[in-house]
C-alpha cells in the first residue's frame, strides 16, 4: 500500500491487486462459497459447465458416460402457480441421477468434475425455470385450471371455536388463506376476530370485502412470508394447500407455523383426495403437481415440520362432507 | 386540503425504507401539512396507520402531491403511473438482480420487476430524490428529469451513546480473547459481500498465527434477509475454520450497535452494491476506522476518508487492515478525519431538505412539470452533499 491514506487525503484510494489477480487458492476459497448457492441462474455459463464435465478439461481421469436427462422428467408433477410448477421435482430428480453418476466418479477422486456437476445443477435450475416461465405462455393459461370449490360448510360452527381464547394469541390477527365459503368468513368476522384474507382471486377478494374482511389479493404462500415472525393468532388454510405439490405444501404450512404466535391455531381445511379426484376435471388434474393429503398424513406431518413445536393436535375427519380439518396449536 | 401522501408497497418497523416512510409523515403532518401513508399489502403491525393504495382515488384533492418509496417491485407502480397528481420518487436503490439470482430467483425476478416499474415512473415523476449521487444517476438513467440528492434522514445526530453494559461484555470478552476487532454491519444479504470479509478474516488469522500473534475476531451485524446465504455464510465460516472468530448478530437496539463501533478496531465493509452505506456514516461517528472496497456509493459517502480497496481479494483486505491497525498515527488519522466528514455532511438538516423538497413541488417551485434534460436538473454534481 501506498501514502498515510486513511486520513482524509484527496488520493485515499489504495491502488491494489485486480479481482483477476486473485491468488488460485483465494479463488478456490471462494468458488466454494458460491457453491453453496442452491439455485441457478443465467450468470452462469451453461454451456462452459457441460463442456467441463464431457471433456475432463483438467487432465484428470474422464467422468463418466453423461447419459441426459431421464426420459421421464418432463412428466413430472406440474403445479398451478410459478413457485409450484415442476422446478422441485425436476430438479430433484436431476439431482438424484446426477448423484449416481457423481458417486461414480468420486471413486476417481475427481474433484474438477464434482464442481462441474454443481455448476450444472445451478445452470439446470435455472435453465429449467426459464422453460417453464415460458411453457405456461405456450400451454394452459392458469386461469382455466379451475378447481372444485371447497365446501367447508361443515366446520362453520367449529371453526371460531378452534381458534385461541387466550392472549397474547386472541388479541394477535387472524390470516385466511383462501375462502371459497364465505359463510366460513363471516362467522369468523361476526365472531369479533380481526380478520385478514388472503386470496389470489378477484371474486372472492369482492366478496370478502362486503363481509367487512380485510383482504389482500395475493398467494397465501407469498403473503405469508412477508409477516413477521409470532405476528398472528391464527392461520386458517383452506384449501389452499390441495392443488400445491409436497414441497408447496410444505412451504406454506411452514410459513404459517413461522408466524403463529406462541399458544396461536394453524387450522387446516383439506379435501378428501378421493372426492377431489372425482370432482377435478381431468385435464386440471393431469397439469396440476399436487392433490389434497389425507387428515392422517397431516396429523404424521404436522408435529416433525422443523418450524414450530406442535403441542397440540386434533384431527377431525369429514363426516357429511368431503373436507377433513386438521387443528394445530403451536408451542408456548 | 391539497396533501402530500406518501405511497409504499407494505408499511414495516424496524425497516428503513418503514422507518423513513413513518419519519417523513411524521415531519410533514409537523409542519401542517395533511399526509397520509398508502399501501399495497397490509402489515397487521402497521394496519392503524395505512390506507389501502386504491382509497386514495376517492380521497384524492386537487393539489395533492404524491410521494412513493422505491425499493422492491409493486402493483402501486403501474397505477401511480397513471395518475394525474405529481408524483415524487423518493428512491432507496433497488439491489441488482443479479446478486439475488443465484440464490432466490423469485426475489431476482422481483427486482427485474422493481427495475422495470422505476423505467415506467422516472421519466413520469416531478422529482426523484436519491440519497447519493449514485442513487441519483440511477434515478437519471431511468429516466428521471429532475432529480436532488438529499442524504439519509435515519442517522442519529449527535450520535447514540454506546449501551455501557453491552460495552463492558464486549471488552470483558477481549480481554478472554484477544486480537484484533473487526465489525462488519449489513443484512446478510448477497451484494453485501460477507463472504469476502470471512475469506480475508481467514486469510488474517491465518497470517497472525503464522506470526505467533493473537488472530482477529469478526462481528457481523445484520438481518438474514436471505436465509439461504445466511446459512451458507456460517457453513462458510465452519468450512474455513473461523467459526469460533466469527460472531453473527441482530436486532440490536442503537445503544448497543454503537457499543459495537465502539469496541472495535475496524469496520470492514465489502459490499458491492450500495446506494448509500449508513454503517459507514455511522462508525465516522463512533471514531471507528473504516476499510472499505469501492462499489456503489461507498467513495461518494467516504468523500476521502478511510482505506478505499479496489478489490476485496481476502489477502488485499488482511494486509489493508493489518497495515492500518499496526500503523497508530494513521489510525488516529483516519478517526479524525470520519469524525470532521461525519460533522460536515449535514445530517441534521437532511430530513427538513426532504420536506422542503416536497413542498417545492406541491407549490410549484423545483418541481412539477418536468423539464430539461436528464443532464440538466439540479442533481448534485458533488459527491460531498451541501446544505
Amino acid at each position: 500500500m501506498t501514502d498515510n491514506q486513511a486520513g482524509a487525503n484527496p488520493d485515499h484510494r489504495v491502488a491494489l491487486e485486480s479481482e483477476s489477480d486473485l491468488l488460485p487458492e483465494e479463488r478456490a476459497v471462494l468458488d466454494a462459497f458460491d457453491r453453496m448457492a442452491p439455485q441457478g441462474s443465467l450468470q452462469w455459463d451453461f454451456d462452459a459447465a457441460f463442456r467441463r464435465f464431457a471433456d475432463g478439461g483438467t487432465g484428470l481421469p474422464p467422468p463418466r458416460e453423461w447419459h441426459g436427462v431421464p426420459t421421464d422428467l418432463w412428466d413430472r408433477g406440474r403445479g398451478a402457480k410459478a413457485g409450484e410448477r415442476m422446478m422441485g421435482d425436476v430438479i430433484s430428480v436431476l439431482a438424484n441421477h446426477l448423484a449416481e453418476d457423481t458417486r461414480a466418479v468420486v471413486a476417481d477422486a475427481t474433484t474438477a468434475t464434482a464442481d462441474a456437476i454443481w455448476d450444472a445443477l445451478r445452470l439446470l435450475a435455472g435453465r429449467v425455470e426459464q422453460l417453464e416461465s415460458q411453457s405456461i405462455g405456450l400451454g394452459v393459461e392458469p386461469a382455466l385450471l379451475e378447481l372444485p370449490d371447497l365446501d367447508a360448510s361443515e366446520w362453520v360452527a367449529d371453526i371460531v371455536g378452534w381458534l385461541p381464547t387466550s392472549a397474547p394469541a386472541s388479541d394477535l390477527p387472524v390470516v385466511v388463506g383462501e375462502a371459497s365459503d364465505s359463510e366460513m368468513l363471516a362467522a369468523l368476522v361476526t365472531g369479533g376476530r380481526h380478520v385478514t384474507l388472503v386470496d389470489p382471486r378477484a371474486e372472492r377478494i369482492r366478496t370478502a370485502e362486503a363481509q367487512g374482511a380485510h383482504v389482500v389479493m395475493a398467494d397465501v404462500g407469498d403473503y405469508l412470508r412477508t409477516l413477521a415472525t409470532g405476528s398472528c393468532g391464527a392461520v386458517v388454510l383452506s384449501g389452499c394447500t390441495d392443488r400445491a405439490s409436497l414441497d408447496g405444501k410444505a412451504a406454506v404450512v411452514d410459513q404459517a407455523l413461522r408466524t403463529l404466535t406462541p399458544g396461536g391455531t394453524l387450522i387446516i381445511l383439506s379435501s378428501d383426495p378421493d372426492s377431489w379426484d372425482s370432482a377435478l376435471n381431468p385435464v386440471v388434474g393431469d397439469l396440476l403437481g399436487g392433490r389434497p393429503l389425507h387428515p392422517e398424513t397431516w396429523a404424521l406431518v404436522l408435529p416433525r415440520r422443523p418450524t414450530r413445536a406442535v403441542v397440540r393436535m386434533a384431527v377431525h375427519p369429514a363426516t357429511h362432507g368431503a373436507v377433513h380439518a386438521v387443528v394445530a396449536e403451536v408451542g408456548r | 386540503m391539497a396533501g402530500i401522501h406518501l405511497f409504499v408497497p407494505m408499511l414495516h418497523r424496524r425497516d428503513a425504507v418503514g422507518e423513513h416512510t413513518c419519519a417523513l409523515r411524521d415531519r410533514l403532518r409537523a409542519q401542517g401539512i395533511e399526509c397520509r401513508i398508502f399501501t399495497e399489502r397490509i402489515d397487521p403491525e402497521t394496519e392503524a396507520d395505512t390506507r389501502p393504495y386504491l382509497a386514495y382515488e376517492d380521497e384524492a384533492t386537487p393539489g395533492d402531491v404524491l410521494v412513493y418509496q422505491v425499493a422492491t417491485a409493486s402493483a402501486m407502480a403501474d397505477w401511480l403511473a397513471t395518475r394525474p397528481e405529481p408524483v415524487v420518487l423518493n428512491y432507496h436503490s433497488i439491489t441488482p438482480p443479479t446478486f439475488f439470482a443465484a440464490w432466490n430467483n423469485g426475489i431476482a425476478r422481483l427486482q427485474v420487476e422493481a427495475l422495470a416499474e422505476l423505467g415506467l415512473l422516472a421519466p413520469r415523476a416531478a422529482l426523484g430524490i436519491g440519497v447519493s449521487t449514485f442513487d441519483a444517476a440511477e434515478l437519471t438513467a431511468a429516466g428521471c428529469r429532475n432529480v436532488r440528492v438529499i442524504p439519509v434522514a435515519s442517522v442519529s445526530v449527535p450520535p447514540v451513546e454506546p449501551d455501557p453494559n453491552v460495552l463492558a461484555e464486549l471488552d470483558a470478552d477481549h480481554r478472554v480473547r484477544p486480537g484484533p476487532r473487526w465489525l462488519s454491519v449489513g443484512r446478510l444479504a448477497p451484494n453485501k459481500g460477507h463472504e469476502r470479509t470471512l475469506a480475508a478474516l481467514a486469510s488474517a488469522r491465518a497470517t497472525a498465527a503464522a506470526n505467533d500473534q493473537p488472530g482477529a475476531h469478526l462481528t457481523i451485524v445484520g438481518g438474514p434477509t436471505e436465509p439461504t446465504y445466511a446459512r451458507a455464510l456460517r457453513r462458510f465460516a465452519d468450512v474455513l475454520g473461523v467459526d469460533d472468530a466469527v460472531t453473527f448478530t441482530t436486532g440490536l437496539s442503537e445503544a448497543a450497535l454503537a457499543a459495537h463501533y465502539r469496541a472495535s478496531d475496524v469496520l470492514v465493509m465489502l459490499s458491492e452494491h450500495e446506494g448509500f452505506g449508513v454503517p459507514l456514516l455511522e462508525a465516522m461517528g463512533q471514531r471507528l476506522p473504516i476499510v472499505a472496497l469501492e462499489a456503489g456509493a461507498i467513495a461518494e459517502v467516504l468523500g476521502g476518508v478511510g482505506v478505499l480497496l479496489t478489490s476485496s481479494a481476502p489477502g488485499v483486505v488482511a494486509s489493508a487492515v493489518a497495515d492500518l491497525l499496526a500503523d497508530a498515527d494513521r489510525r488516529e488519522a483516519a478517526v479524525v478525519a470520519g469524525a470532521e466528514r461525519f460533522a460536515s455532511f449535514g445530517l441534521e438538516s437532511a430530513g427538513s431538505d426532504l420536506v422542503e423538497a416536497l413542498v417545492g413541488v406541491r407549490d410549484g417551485v423545483g418541481g412539477g412539470v418536468p423539464q430539461g434534460s436528464a443532464s440538466g436538473g439540479p442533481m448534485h454534481p458533488d459527491p460531498t452533499p451541501s446544505h
